[in-house]
């Protein structure tokens, strides 16, 4: 079974547009939040004295722009991808999401393969559906965009999203701190 | 288009302050903290604190049960809350009731173990913190092998089928060029989202040398940010600041709408009551205390100090092209001494 990721490329036309992620899904989402039994209390919460790093970790590597210097040790990452995702607990990550996303604002289109793809729909002008050799689905930019990284480059989809990206302030809630919002009432 | 939004936000916002929604119950258990990070906007760590005990907060869980008709979201903070001994008397209880909740945490705590009992009693979403890569990190919370410990206690949590695990960054000029970095992190966590956030003037912060953003850095955090969420990743600015409509609705999901006391109420560690806790503790911001008021009177007939706009008291403010959308920025970042926001992005980013 294809892995998952929660940490991805998600709904680049979406997010692109400025309506970002977690917009529908989140509180729909949450509705599926089942609480587990009461547990025995356990009042034995104790600091920890001694954590390692799992032996399954890497070191990343460090960006141009890092000047950690001798810290390039610390950023650590799990080789194996362990953290599989349940597809009922997440934002509106899906590549459902990004089809229907895609299928609001384009008429799409089949291209031919572009940096390993296997295959690719235009789902914008400037942004890409792609399915990898690995089956993986990405959201990729234009290939002539991919090749810059001129940020001025990226378009400005808000100028060409017409009305298509509605707005509810019932629904402008920013959480805190907590993430999505668990509860939008 | 999102200057239009935002005039709809502005009639919205006027609505909501007549008729505010309690969305989200912030309990600060504990002012406690095994760590002591140079920023907090709370000042916590090895400190005294006024603590409620645990059959305090059922009796106010009870009352807010009692007297809401939607239960809001509880966000458990501290302080370091999972210091508590009786941490999950209380959020047990919390459960039982039927109260949604979620917390902050830096992580170091979290062993599998602790992760299992937290998913068992019905926490859903997790907000912990790295500020940078291990020296910078540890340097800055004064936590040494904290991010060690932060980044097992964050694995550990994806381990578990929680709503949302979420790591939190504050941006500082120690940490900002360590950004791409830790984005590759977050990729290799793959938690669910990362929010990024400008280091604030306020708790220990506001004496704090050397670390606060300048022009170019804001510029630079808010471009990376847009430029993350451009490419479809889940990476987004926190809730403070009206940032202009170049970056608004683009490094986040939402238009800037400061959530105290229309959305937001916290409960402090001593019972007092107020609107989010990163706001100065002063007497006009505290609105009573649950140990001497009931909640719901508190939040239905006081608060009025939240429901007036900020920019009313200043005048720049009130003549600002953008002060509609603004209304003087977020209640914690406001200097109640001399009426004037702390930050403000003006001919910084609009």
């Amino acid at each position: 079974m294809k892995e998952e990721k929660r940490f991805r490329r998600i709904m680049a036309a979406a997010v692109a547009a400025g309506t970002a992620f977690g917009i529908s899904g989140c509180s729909a989402n949450i509705n599926g939040c089942v609480y587990g039994p009461a547990p025995v209390p356990d009042n034995s919460v104790s600091q920890v004295t001694e954590s390692s790093v799992e032996e399954n970790t890497q070191v990343t590597s460090l960006s141009e722009n890092s000047d950690a210097g001798d810290l390039s040790s610390s950023a650590v990452s799990n080789a194996n991808g362990e953290n599989s995702m349940d597809s009922t607990t997440q934002p509106d990550t899906s590549v459902s999401d990004v089809s229907t996303a895609g299928d609001d604002i384009s008429s799409s289109s089949s291209l031919t393969d572009f940096t390993g793809s296997t295959s690719m729909e235009v789902i914008e002008d400037d942004i890409i559906l792609a399915e990898q050799s690995n089956g993986d689905i990405e959201i990729v930019p234009d290939a002539s965009k991919a090749q810059s990284d001129d940020e001025d480059e990226i378009d400005d989809v808000w100028e060409n999203s017409g009305d298509k990206f509605s707005f509810s302030p019932e629904d402008n809630l920013i959480p805190c701190v907590y993430g999505p919002p668990a509860d939008l009432g | 288009m999102k200057l239009q939004q935002l005039h709809t936000l502005y009639e919205y916002k006027k609505q909501l302050r007549k008729q505010p929604k309690l969305k989200f119950l912030f309990l600060e258990l504990t002012m406690r903290c095994n760590e002591h990070c140079r920023h907090c906007g709370s000042s916590c760590g090895d400190v005294f604190s006024d603590e409620l005990t645990a059959e305090q907060y059922f009796a106010f869980l009870d009352q807010v049960k009692n007297d809401f008709d939607t239960l809001p979201m509880l966000c458990v903070t501290g302080g370091e809350p999972l210091l508590r001994k009786d941490f999950f008397d209380i959020v047990s209880y919390a459960s039982r009731s039927g109260f949604r909740w979620g917390m902050t945490s830096n992580g170091t705590l979290i062993t599998a173990e602790m992760a299992k009992k937290l998913k068992n009693t019905g926490m859903s979403t997790i907000s912990v913190s790295i500020d940078g890569l291990e020296h910078t990190h540890d340097d800055f919370r004064r936590s040494r092998g904290g991010f060690v410990r932060s980044v097992e206690g964050i694995k550990n949590l994806l381990q578990q089928d929680f709503l949302s695990v979420q790591v939190t960054t504050v941006v500082t000029k120690k940490n900002i060029r360590e950004l791409e970095a830790l984005f590759e992190l977050m990729c290799d966590l793959d938690v669910h989202s990362w929010r990024v956030i400008n280091i604030e003037p306020i708790g220990r912060a506001l004496t704090l040398d050397g670390y606060t953003l300048d022009n170019d850095d804001y510029r630079h955090l808010f471009d990376f940010i847009r430029r993350k969420r451009q490419l479809g990743y889940p990476v987004t600015y926190g809730c403070q600041h009206f940032l202009g409509t170049e970056y608004e609705r683009e490094v986040r999901d939402w238009y800037f709408l400061c959530n105290a006391g229309v959305y937001t109420a916290s409960i402090m560690a001593n019972g007092d009551i107020g609107a989010c806790l990163d706001i100065e503790r002063r007497p006009e911001t505290i609105q009573g205390n649950i140990l001497k008021d009931r909640f719901s009177d508190v939040w239905h007939h006081q608060f009025s100090f939240y429901r007036t706009p900020l920019s009313d008291k200043n005048e720049k403010c009130a003549n600002c092209s953008s002060c509609d959308f603004c209304e003087g920025g977020a209640y914690h970042s406001w200097d109640y001494d001399n009426d004037q926001p702390l930050v403000c992005f003006r001919d910084v980013l609009f």
